[in-house]
């Protein structure tokens, strides 16, 4: 059984790539920043009497599940806006305005303070990460970035091994493929 | 292309971007870790709080044939002196020696007499 002491080690150890991988995910550091606080809290809560050897699973599944809740909150929410909307008087469908013109970028990675201060090659991955289907990203961060073995993935993302395998693979082709278009070619 | 090479080499790219995470995202993470500790720290003081009732529960339901035993030995040994002291015999047998004795029935010495308790049971 894990103490609260074990407990605040174990995740300073975790917490900086479970930003990075949630930020990944939803592409907002705000957003990431709650999702990882509802992580770290829930396994607070319901699993800090575990041995501390099954948080890293525990964690990860958490994790995950509350990435998968954001999404379904997202999607509700933008079908009450868009509904909401259609029925606001007043909208000019010839409107020429872009509305991405107005979009600011949240996660920060296109500032050039935070291109110099990361390193470009950083910038590069993290966009050719975040255009990675959602599973393939969870594979390749779980597989290689949380140095899980196939199993651990496997039990993580609720799939088979072989289909850890598969997305894994794919994931890298993928990322290969998108950084040699960027310039970063495999040494 | 050797895969596992390649993603280890993205990998070490992504380490290094954690060192220049931005302050306030630290910070966040920080206070949500202390939430988080505190509130295992809560729930930990309330398991070793609850921890003598469940081992005092836990007894008694691996001794149940014991504790029932010892429960049926104590409440028979108190009704046996419930009815030795305050039995409705006694108080008749007695009553009746002392209202012998009173009206002269009886001598003075008569509770001396070894054969007293025969006579009052023929009587």
């Amino acid at each position: 059984m894990g103490s609260a002491w074990e407990l605040d080690r174990f995740l300073s150890d975790v917490e900086r790539r479970a930003f990075r991988q949630a930020a990944f995910a939803v592409r907002d550091d705000q957003a990431a920043l709650d999702i990882v606080q509802d992580a770290m809290l829930k396994l607070a809560e319901k699993y800090a009497d575990q041995p501390a050897e099954e948080w890293p699973l525990l964690f990860q599944r958490i994790m995950q599940n509350t990435i998968r809740d954001y999404y379904r909150r997202q999607k509700v929410r933008n079908f009450w806006v868009g509904a909401l909307s259609i029925l606001t008087p007043g909208r000019d469908d010839d409107d020429d305005e872009d509305p991405l013109e107005h979009v600011q970028s949240t996660t920060g990675h296109d500032d050039p303070v935070n291109i110099l201060a990361t390193g470009k090659n950083f910038t590069l991955i993290q966009d050719a990460i975040e255009k990675l289907p959602a599973r393939q990203r969870e594979a390749f961060l779980l597989r290689y970035w949380e140095e899980m073995d196939i199993t651990e993935t496997a039990a993580a993302m609720g799939c088979s091994e072989g289909s850890v395998k598969t997305h894994c693979s794919r994931a890298v082709r993928a990322l290969a493929a998108m950084l040699q278009d960027k310039g970063i070619r495999d040494e | 292309m050797n895969e596992e090479r390649y993603a280890r080499r993205l990998i070490a790219d992504l380490d290094d971007s954690l060192k220049t995470l931005q302050p306030e995202v630290l910070q966040r993470l920080e206070a949500s870790r202390e939430r988080a500790c505190e509130l295992a720290g809560r729930h930990e003081s309330q398991r070793f709080r609850g921890a003598g009732s469940l081992t005092l529960a836990d007894w008694v339901r691996h001794h149940r044939s014991s504790v029932a035993g010892t429960m049926l030995v104590l409440v028979l040994a108190l009704a046996t002196v419930v009815w030795e002291y305050a039995g409705p015999g006694n108080d008749d047998d007695t009553a009746a020696v002392d209202a012998s004795l009173l009206a002269g029935e009886l001598p003075v010495n008569a509770y001396l007499d070894a054969h007293l308790n025969k006579w009052a049971n023929a009587n």
